[in-house]
């Protein structure tokens, strides 16, 4: 189900975009959010973004040499600034920004599974 | 009357989720971290997959009556149920980091601050629309936008 079609846009290049394609509340309705509270919906979608990242984790770990997991964790246990951290990134996880997507998607898919299993979402749902 | 299939499902049910709330079946990994995956072993060793695997939803018989958005809990927890707590702590570190450090919308503002990965993650849930790289696009406008519609329907504060 897509978000109520009240919201009004165009693209910067002046071509009128559909508001239907940019937000949806599939996520939040296939868990019986959609007319939850902002605070409960906010705290899903932050919850739902950290399993997203802790998914990329698992996966970075597992295609790091082994000397290089360790490496990749401890650089977490201690004070790091973001350019050490991305700087890691970029050398030994050139595909994080892939991964992130992988994640992401197979999270959707999920979720609207699990909708569709609990009767809140169309059972053939498209990937928005 | 029920099937010894649907009996066993609710037994490992009750018996699952038990065992996940109270952690009493957790065993030790060698580095020490407990790993949460053992419950779900121990269903398998008897006789089946975990009920999740099943697509069975739910937690124990006392928490059926409970509203339905606590289901969102429980998947959220089965989606990382296998993740020993040090890499939740990465996973969370990784989300802070501005997405600017991969070139992605230098200096984009999120409502309140810089666009992070794990707020970029949030737009992208909600269907922002993908770019032909799999980011959710961004510029200036559309970025306002965006901080708008969250604030006032999806809630999530600067």
């Amino acid at each position: 189900m897509l978000i109520n079609g009240i919201i009004k846009w165009r693209g910067l290049r002046g071509n009128p975009v559909d508001e239907n394609t940019l937000f949806s509340d599939e996520i939040l309705r296939a868990f019986g959010l959609h007319d939850a509270p902002d605070e409960a919906k906010a705290e899903f979608l932050q919850s739902a973004s950290e399993a997203i990242l802790t998914g990329v984790v698992k996966k970075i770990e597992a295609q790091l040499p082994e000397d290089k997991q360790n490496e990749f964790l401890q650089l977490f246990e201690r004070p790091t600034n973001d350019e050490e951290l991305t700087a890691f990134f970029k050398t030994y996880v050139p595909n994080f920004k892939e991964l992130l997507v992988e994640e992401l998607t197979r999270f959707k898919s999920e979720a609207l599974k699990h909708g569709a299993q609990k009767g809140q979402v169309d059972s053939s749902p498209e990937m928005k | 009357m029920r099937s010894t299939s649907q009996m066993v499902d609710r037994i490992s049910i009750s018996w699952y989720n038990k065992a996940v709330m109270t952690e009493s079946f957790k065993r030790e990994r060698p580095d020490g971290e407990s790993d949460p995956t053992s419950s779900i072993d121990y269903i398998e060793r008897l006789g089946g997959d975990a009920p999740e695997k099943r697509g069975i939803v739910g937690r124990s018989t006392a928490e059926d009556t409970k509203e339905d958005s606590y289901s969102s809990i429980d998947f959220i927890e089965r989606m990382g149920e296998e993740t020993p707590e040090k890499e939740k702590k990465v996973a969370k570190r990784v989300g802070g980091i501005p997405a600017s450090a991969w070139g992605w919308a230098a200096g984009g503002i999120a409502a309140g601050g810089v666009l992070t990965i794990g707020r970029a993650l949030e737009y992208a849930l909600m269907g922002w629309e993908l770019d032909s790289n799999g980011w959710p696009k961004i510029d200036k406008q559309s970025m306002a936008h965006v901080d708008k519609w969250h604030n006032k329907v999806a809630g999530i504060k600067g």
